[in-house]
């Protein structure tokens, strides 16, 4: 009986088991495109149908391993390293006031421009390798891990502050034992934030340069009209997000207060 | 008399408040503790009693006057060090669990903090949570336990480190009344084990009457001593003086003492 309720707590079965509902609605949507395509008999180069879509990614997924890996690696390396980077700036801004006001403006700014509008003039200097996607990612994302983080670590509570002061904790013990802590449901929802910026860094600047990845693999595919090639590569681009929100999910699942 | 262990000089406090005016929370507190004493502070809701040990904790600074204990002074500039503030114990008027520990880790929290690690000091914090009837509950998460409970293990938090100055603010006030008592007794028990000094806020005058050798009565806007009263009973103390005519007649002063005052202001 006790272990059946702590596999009904566990993360991941509450995950698959609230998957039940999506699925049904997925399924329903899936068949009125493939309905709807043949009914009114949209021919292929306009819009796949989802059995080609099926038949793509089996067929094509081989061809297309390489610019998956790629992809992935870049938006993997680019959001880890926004989460460190952000983190790490937080924690300083937040103890030391005057680097707040000197750096926060500037993350503000960083978080406000969209790097795909940086992204060509990154690739004159930096050529179209992955350097280049990865910095994109990390400037986009790691302000979002960062001013979540700052405010969540300012806004500690007092009194469990006070707990602190009272011990004379130094900076060091006063962070690791409470602000941090305190303030780490504020750091999950930067980091929630951050996978999406990563997300559509990655991709948007595949598709602005270069010929790896995902991103430009579904310009290719348009402009051959190979539409169902397309919707492939949109449906790992998909996987990767699911992927990367399990995981922060189920990492923040341990955090019980 | 003896010299004074913790002696609080022309201590003035005034907040700024964030709508830009200021409270005058105390006014030229003068108090002195024995050592190996037991004080209680008593007053109405508001009056400053926990400002003054958040001073003594060097939480909060004073606006004006010193603070000395055990021979060093320190004041609005001069702070207090960690070497020192180790040899005290503070007691919050709410328990400030942190909910990211469990009851032990909680408890064992000053000890971390003052890099105490030892054997024996876990044996400390078991024999506090033993004390206090939470053994049981040492793997447990605040947020498991009742409130009473919570209060309970923040009141040992205070003394694991065994300080020599315990300040204890409404340790006991979430609980019932027979739970208090006897944690009242068992107080009194560590009391005169460790000849600890202590310093106890209430604002129930039997309670204060009963744990204390003297008792500070105190009076709001601005906050300033009204009284100092001595209590003059046999230690060790019982239960049993709560049905003495003598217990009857201190608690009558304090009472009247700060009641004399509620009546001015109702008109
Ligand atoms: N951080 C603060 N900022 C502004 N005013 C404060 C602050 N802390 C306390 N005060 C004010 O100082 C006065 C004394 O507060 P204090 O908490 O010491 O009262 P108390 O005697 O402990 O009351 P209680 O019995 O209700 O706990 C109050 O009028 C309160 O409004
Ligand atoms: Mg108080």
């Amino acid at each position: 009986m006790e272990k059946n309720y702590a596999l009904k707590n566990a993360p991941l079965v509450k995950i698959l088991g609230s998957g039940i509902p999506p699925i049904v609605l997925i399924v329903a949507l899936l068949a009125f495109w493939q309905i709807s395509c043949v009914v009114r008999d949209i021919p292929t180069w306009m819009l796949a149908r989802p059995t080609a879509v099926g038949g793509a990614l089996a067929s094509g997924f081989g061809a297309l391993l390489p610019d998956i890996l790629s992809t992935y690696a870049n938006i993997i390396i680019g959001f880890a390293l926004a989460v460190a980077i952000g983190l790490a700036v937080a924690i300083l801004i937040s103890s030391f006031s005057l680097l707040s006001s000197a750096l926060t403006p500037l993350i503000i700014a960083l978080c406000c421009i969209p790097m795909v509008t940086l992204v060509p003039m990154m690739m004159l200097v930096l050529g179209t390798g992955p350097n280049v996607k990865i910095i994109a990612i990390i400037i986009q994302a790691f302000p979002l891990v960062n001013l979540n983080s700052v405010v969540a670590f300012l806004n500690v509570s007092p009194e469990r502050l006070e707990l602190m002061q009272s011990l004379k904790a130094n900076r060091v013990q006063s962070f690791l034992y409470c602000v941090f802590p305190d303030g780490i449901h504020g750091v999950f929802t930067g980091i929630r934030l951050a996978s999406i910026m990563a997300m559509v860094t990655g991709v948007s600047s595949e598709i602005i340069g270069g010929n790896a990845g995902l991103g430009s693999r579904i310009i290719y595919f348009i402009n051959f009209s190979k539409t169902a090639d397309a919707f492939s590569c949109i449906i790992y681009i998909a996987v990767l997000g699911i992927i990367i929100y399990g995981v922060i999910s189920i990492i923040e699942s341990r955090v019980k207060w | 008399m003896e010299k004074p262990f913790v002696t609080i000089e022309n201590v003035s406090k005034i907040f700024q408040t964030r709508n830009r005016s200021s409270i005058a929370a105390l006014k030229d507190i003068n108090m002195q503790f024995g050592k190996g004493g037991f004080v209680s502070i008593v007053g109405p809701s508001g009056c400053g009693k926990s400002t003054i040990i958040r001073m003594i904790d060097d939480i909060i600074k004073p606006t004006a006057g010193a603070i000395t204990v055990d021979g060093f002074t320190y004041d609005n500039n001069v702070p207090i060090s960690k070497e020192r503030v180790q040899k005290m114990g503070f007691i919050f008027q709410a328990p400030n669990l942190y909910p990211w520990f469990t009851v032990k880790q909680n408890v064992m929290l000053p000890l971390k903090i003052y890099g105490k690690h030892s054997q024996e000091y876990d044996e400390v914090a078991d024999r506090l949570l033993d004390s206090v009837n939470m053994l049981g509950y040492a793997d447990a998460y605040p947020a498991e336990i009742s409130g009473g409970m919570s209060q309970r293990i923040g009141v040992i938090r205070g003394m694991v480190h065994e300080p020599e100055i315990l300040m204890m603010d409404e340790p006991y006030g979430a609980l019932d009344e027979s739970t208090r008592e006897q944690l009242n007794m068992e107080l009194l028990k560590i009391w005169k084990d460790t000849g600890m000094t202590i310093i106890f806020i209430t604002h129930n005058v039997e309670e204060a009457v009963l744990l204390s050798e003297r008792v500070y009565v105190m009076e709001s806007h601005p906050g300033r001593i009204v009284a100092e009263i001595n209590i003059e009973f046999d230690q060790p103390r019982t239960l049993g003086l709560l049905t003495e005519e003598k217990f009857g007649r201190y608690c009558m002063e304090i009472e009247n003492l700060i009641g004399k005052i509620d009546l001015s202001k109702v008109k």
